[in-house]
């Protein structure tokens, strides 16, 4: 029964974190069963194995490496902007289009109730359209003047 | 320096504080990554790693624990995806050997003799014995335990490293001791 107890608690009686008084009762155990010592010898030699082992230290480049790293971090932070670039362009086409349709249908809105009509306030110089649209009277009578010879 | 000074420092970009960062906690780091990955390549590796977030990501820092248990955290959590990409790569290279024309179709990731753990490190049998006995143990049970047994951590700065409840990692690192137990013992007989 004890080299059953002591199986279940080997790592525990070997750390010495059992209760006192279970601990105490194991030692008595152990120092009578040859097989629970070779076993406990054995065990704790492997469980204590590592403790015994001189741990790797980081190298002598450890910081510079991690500087280096950040560097080509910072990097890459250049070429996110572009990456979201290219994912926006479907967004900036589609906005463009929007603020086009939106900009047709104000200035229609804005004709049709007549706010680019001239205000009785407000004088449009006639003839000024007309020199912009129309010959004026020069070249209107050589023009008829052509047309007449045509004719 | 205090952890509240050293923060705020690091906030600051300092670059000498960052510099004072590493030089205190890189042994601290790069033993916790070690001895989840054992490889020391691997573990300098994401020892780094985990610098370059602490740097990053600095102002996120609350300060309700201490920065070592911080950057323990950071460690655990970055060897911890390591280990689980590597056991992702080793599954598929194992499933490679289902290919027609290989005669090696046997596969057995518990297998612990197939992997080489201790990379780069001279080992007695015994150590091959019990490193493989610890990367048989689930995650957690593993993390705790190692964390425990080797950072020799107590048990409630576990529970802040792991982000869990102080009798959680009683309960991981009892049934840690148990299954090594019988492994080991199994071993022996
Ligand atoms: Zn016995």
């Amino acid at each position: 029964m004890s080299c059953l107890l002591l199986k279940h608690h080997l790592i525990d009686f070997i750390e010495h974190k059992l209760p006192q008084e279970k601990q105490l009762k194991l030692q008595d155990h152990l120092a009578n069963c040859r097989s629970c010592q070779e076993l406990c010898h054995r065990f704790s030699g492997v469980y204590n194995s590592l403790d015994e082992y001189p741990l790797p230290e980081p190298s002598a480049y450890f910081y510079s490496k991690i500087v280096t790293k950040l560097e080509d971090q910072s990097a890459n932070e250049y070429v996110l902007p572009v990456k979201f670039l290219r994912l926006l362009k479907p967004v900036a086409a589609g906005l463009f289009l929007v603020t086009g349709i939106t900009v047709s249908l104000l200035f229609r809105e804005v004709v049709n109730s007549g706010s680019l009509v001239a205000s009785p306030n407000t004088t449009i110089d006639a003839s000024a359209w007309a020199n912009e649209f129309y010959l004026d009277n020069n070249e209107e009578t050589m023009v008829d003047l052509l047309l007449n010879n045509e004719n | 320096m205090t952890d509240s000074e050293l923060i705020i420092a690091l906030v600051n970009r300092n670059e000498n504080a960052f510099k004072y960062l590493v030089e205190k906690y890189q042994g601290m780091v790069y033993n916790a990554c070690f001895h989840q990955l054992r490889n020391m390549e691997d573990a300098e590796d994401i020892a780094q790693e985990v610098f370059v977030e602490a740097y990053l990501s600095i102002s996120g820092f609350r300060g309700e624990s201490k920065i070592s248990t911080w950057l323990y955290r950071v460690a655990i959590n970055k060897s911890k995806n390591l280990v689980r990409k590597n056991k992702w790569q080793m599954l598929v290279q194992r499933l490679e050997k289902f290919m027609p024309g290989d005669k090696q179709v046997k596969i057995d990731l518990e297998d612990p003799s197939a992997q080489d753990h201790m990379e780069g490190m001279e080992k007695t049998e015994d150590q091959k014995i019990l490193w493989n006995a610890i990367n048989s143990l689930p995650e957690n049970q593993r993390i705790a335990f190692t964390l425990n047994k080797y950072e020799e951590l107590a048990y409630q700065e576990i529970a802040e490293i792991m982000q869990t409840s102080l009798s959680a990692v009683e309960s991981l690192i009892h049934r840690a001791k148990l299954n090594l137990q019988k492994k080991l013992v199994s071993h022996f007989n």
